[in-house]
Order: structure tokens, then sequence, then C-alpha cells
């Protein structure tokens, strides 16, 4: 394997990602108000119940991390489906690279445009709705968002090679991998509510243990609420971050291999 | 004809992808989804009671949201799909029909098909024993004044994504995000700032979700709404509903124009 040329790759994928986030301004506008207008009715609703402040926060948080969420879905499962109907996914498959190396290329882009929505929202969101996080361990924190972030770009990525052949069906896929999935994570409360089995099964998707850990650590007056010790769950975000950049990897390889055979690799408005 | 055939291809558009029973599962799933995530936040915040006045306000109120939701995040989309992806602009256009009552079918079929999954939620409501009071007559007016406002709004929308070439979503999503915040579709108007309630009483969505939940749950709990007789949260939505689809009909005349004057009809972006 060319290494320089896959790390070239990389950085040519994640280049306009990078400079589109930053030249065209309107989409940061949107895209930071969106979520905001949501957000701001979940803290309303909470406060409407006289809910516990930290519940507001616990709105917040999910805000920021469903920001990543869509990401994941919108910047990289779907996008080989984009390409496909924009007719580039034909020039990456015939470039010598390899093809994880553009949806790394993708994701590190993407995470750089999120990271600036995500941190608009945490501003907003202690200034305006006067949230507090209580930061006492900071690098068990950066670790567990690092290792969520990266469990759940390695799922983008295996979704983006299974909807490498799909039509329609991966963009529908999609949405209805946002409020179900918004359900049973946790986005907005804490996952231990939901039962130990539904709370285990939903910890399939990266998000429901990294917003779980995150919470007991930004929010120790309700880590009661707390489903395992964060430490467990950076754990088993680790063996859950390389499990599915493994099955990306191999995923992408299957679905190529079936692309090119049954010539679906290029076909459009299906 | 182009209503019917329009309403026909949306339909095509949203389910031939999959198997009929697939897709009615999924035109439910993210209504349903939605719902359960308020109910979690209620139960947490409750201490696992499940009853009460703020259950059904907030559930009633999120049920009849999804129509605003799915019809208007779907109308920001229809002419850059049109446009862009499927490059079928053109030759609606030179096809011997209006392209704006092309739009009003396609709207109306969203409409119907988010109309599925709020008759599965009220059926779901009865499980958490929301209790349901249906005046059948002001359910009707419900969706009339609610399909002339949502489709009135949407077609505003439609008519500005003509001359854009992106952010149509966005819009979408924005004005029903807008709708869900000030309207109080899930939490009574007094929780918001004081400045903040005049915005929400100059909005057709506050007094149509007033209407909801007369229509639905037989009275009016909430303080503000409370103030308007029945007749004043029929009439003013529909009044402001007539004037957005007018607007929205001289709003596209003026677009319809400048697109055809700027040569944008087959404009793509790869956006």
């Amino acid at each position: 394997m060319n290494i320089m040329l896959n790390l070239r790759a990389v950085r040519g994928r994640a280049y306009p990602r990078v400079i589109g986030a930053l030249r065209e301004p309107s989409w940061m506008l949107w895209e930071v108000v969106l979520p905001m207008l949501s957000i701001a009715a979940f803290i309303y609703f909470y406060r409407s119940l006289n809910a516990p402040k930290e519940f507001e926060g616990f709105v917040v948080l999910g805000g920021v991390m469903t920001t990543y969420w869509l990401n994941v879905l919108w910047g990289m499962a779907s996008q080989f489906y984009w390409e496909k109907e924009t007719g580039n996914l034909q020039l990456y498959l015939a470039a010598p690279m390899s093809k994880m190396s553009i949806l790394a290329g993708m994701a590190l882009g993407g995470i750089f445009g999120t990271t600036v929505r995500a941190v608009s929202i945490i501003f907003i969101g202690v200034f305006v709705f006067e949230i507090s996080f209580v930061i006492s361990h900071p690098f068990l924190l950066v670790a567990i968002f690092m290792v969520t972030l990266l469990a759940m770009y390695g799922m983008g990525m295996m979704f983006a090679s299974l909807y490498l052949l799909w039509g329609r069906e991966a963009w529908n896929m999609n949405a209805l991998f946002q409020e179900p999935i918004y359900f049973i994570t946790g986005q907005n409360f804490p996952v231990k509510a939901l039962g130990p089995t539904v709370a285990m099964a939903a910890s399939v998707i990266p998000l429901t243990l990294g917003l779980d850990a995150m919470r007991q650590l930004l929010f120790p007056e309700a880590a009661g609420w707390g489903f395992l010790d964060p430490m467990l769950e950076l754990g088993i975000l680790c063996v859950s971050a390389v499990i599915m950049l493994v099955m990306a990897r191999q995923l992408l390889a299957f679905m190529e291999r079936k692309g090119r055979e049954t010539g679906k690799l290029t076909m459009r408005w299906q | 004809m182009s209503l019917k055939s329009s309403m026909w291809l949306q339909y095509q558009i949203d389910a031939n992808w999959t198997r009929p029973l697939v897709f009615v599962v999924y035109n439910i799933l993210r209504p349903v989804g939605a719902a359960l995530l308020l109910v979690a936040m209620f139960y947490v915040v409750t201490g696992g009671y499940m009853g009460g006045g703020s259950l059904a306000y907030l559930y009633v109120g999120n049920a009849f949201f999804m129509l605003i939701a799915q019809t208007l995040f779907f109308v920001g989309w229809v002419v850059h799909d049109d446009r862009e992806h499927y490059q079928v602009l053109k030759y609606l256009y030179i096809s011997p029909m209006s392209y704006f009552k092309y739009l009003i079918g396609r709207t109306a079929m969203r409409f119907l098909l988010s109309g599925f999954a709020l008759m599965v939620l009220i059926v779901l409501g009865y499980l958490l024993r929301i209790p349901y009071r249906i005046d059948w007559l002001l359910l009707v007016a419900v969706f009339l004044v609610g399909w002339a406002f949502i489709v009135g709004a949407g077609l505003l929308l439609s008519g500005i994504n003509m001359l854009t070439a992106r952010h149509g979503g966005a819009v979408g999503e924005a004005l029903a995000g807008i709708f869900y915040l000030l309207s109080g579709a899930i939490f009574p108007l007094s929780i918001l700032p004081q400045w903040v309630r005049g915005f929400s009483l100059a909005l057709p969505s506050t007094y149509w979700f007033s209407l909801v939940r007369r229509a639905v749950l037989g009275a009016e709990s909430e303080e503000v709404m409370a103030q308007f007789t029945t007749l004043q949260v029929v009439l003013y939505p529909m009044a402001i509903s007539m004037v957005l689809l007018g607007l929205s009909y001289l709003s596209f005349l003026g677009v319809d124009h400048l697109t055809r004057k700027k040569g944008m009809l087959d404009m793509t972006t790869t956006y």
C-alpha cells in the first residue's frame, strides 16, 4: 500500500469539506440555527415540567452529539449514494488509492465542520440558556468524546459501504435513523430510563454509551442516572470503534466487488 | 388532471423504493420515534408518572406537529429535487400543466401520507391513556385549516427555492422548527420569555395548535390561548392561510418569470 498516496487522498477529500465549511457562511448559519430551534424547544419543555437544571444540560449535550450523528448519516453514510447520483463515484473507483482513504477524508473534513457547529451550540447553551458544565475528569471526557466519534464515523463508513449499491433506500434509511435513534440512544434523557435490556441493545450505536458517559462526567449531580461506569463505557466504545472500522473495510471491498459484477455502481435515479 | 397525476407521482416517489408494508412501517416509525422521545423525557422528569394534562398536551401537540414537520421539510426539497437531482423541471415546465398546481398536488399527497402517521399516533395515545374528547366537526376544521396554512407556507418556500441553489430542506426545517418552538406545540406559551410571546401570537400555527387541543382534548388548557374563542382560533389561521396561498401564488408568478429570464430552469449546481 502506498501510504503517501493514501494520505494525499485523505487530505484531498477533507479539503473541500473544510474549505466549504468556511467559504459558505450561510451553511454555518443554517446548521447552527436549525438544531438550536429544537434544542430550545426541548429546554423549554423541561422547564415547563420543572425538571432539574441538569436536564437542560442533557438537551444541549444531546444536541451537540446529534450534530455529529447527523454528519455521520448525511455526510458519511449516504455520501457514496450522492457521489453515484452526481456521477463522481466512478472517478473515485477508477483512482488508485484505497476507498477507505476517501471515507477517512470525508470523516475528518466532516468532523471539522461539525465541531464548529457543536462549539456554537455549547456557546449558546452556556450563555443563552445558562447551562453549567462541570468538567471534573477532563482527560477521560476528551478520551470518551474522541473514541465515540471514532466509533460513530466508523459506523458511518460501514453504512457508506452498505449504501453503495442502494438508490432511494439509502436516503430513506438515513431518515429513519433520526428520531427513532434519538429515542433509543437517550438523546435528551438518561438512557437508563429505558431499562437495562433496551439500553444494552441501544449500546450497539456508539452514541448511546458516549452520551451516557459524557452526561455522567459533565453533570455529576445526575451521576445516579448513569447506565454503566464511564471507564467501562470507554472500553466498550474502543472495542466498538475497532469492530466498526474493520467491518467497514470488509464491507466496502465486498460491496464494491458486488457492484462491479452487477453493474450497479453507475446506476442513477433508482 | 395535473393535480391527480402529481399526487400519484408523489406517492410513487415516496413509496415505490420498497414493498408497501415496509413503506407503511417506514412512514410511521419516524413520528412514533419523535413521540416516544418526548414521552420518555416526560417519564424521567415525573419519576414514572404517566398521566395528567401535561402529557396529553405534549402528546397531542407533538402528534399534530408531525403534519407540519413532514410536509414542510419535504416541500423544501421538491423544487431542487426536480431541477437538480432528477433534472426533470424543464420537462415538467414544457408539459401541458401548471407547475404551481403540480406543487399543490405533491404537497397534498405528502400531507395525506403524514396524516396516516398521525392516525397511528392517535391510536397509540390510547395506550398512554390520553383522555381524548374528540369533537369531529372541529377535527375537520383542524385538517382543513392545517392543510391550507401548511401548503400555503410550503408553496411560498417552493417559490423561493426556484431561485436558490440549496438550503431547500433547511428552509422548510427552519420554518417547521419555528412553529415547534414558538407555537406552544409541546409546552405552554407562558414558559417562553415575555418578548417572544407577541411573536408567537402572530403565528397561525399557535392558533392551529389551540384548535387541535380543543378538537382532540375537548378544551384548551393553555392559559394564553384559552382567552380566545374557538371561532377566533378557526378564523385567524384560516385568514392567514388565505393570505399565504395568495402570496405564494403571486410570488410564484414573479419567481417563474425571473427563473425563465435568468435561464435557471435547468440549473444544476451539484450541491
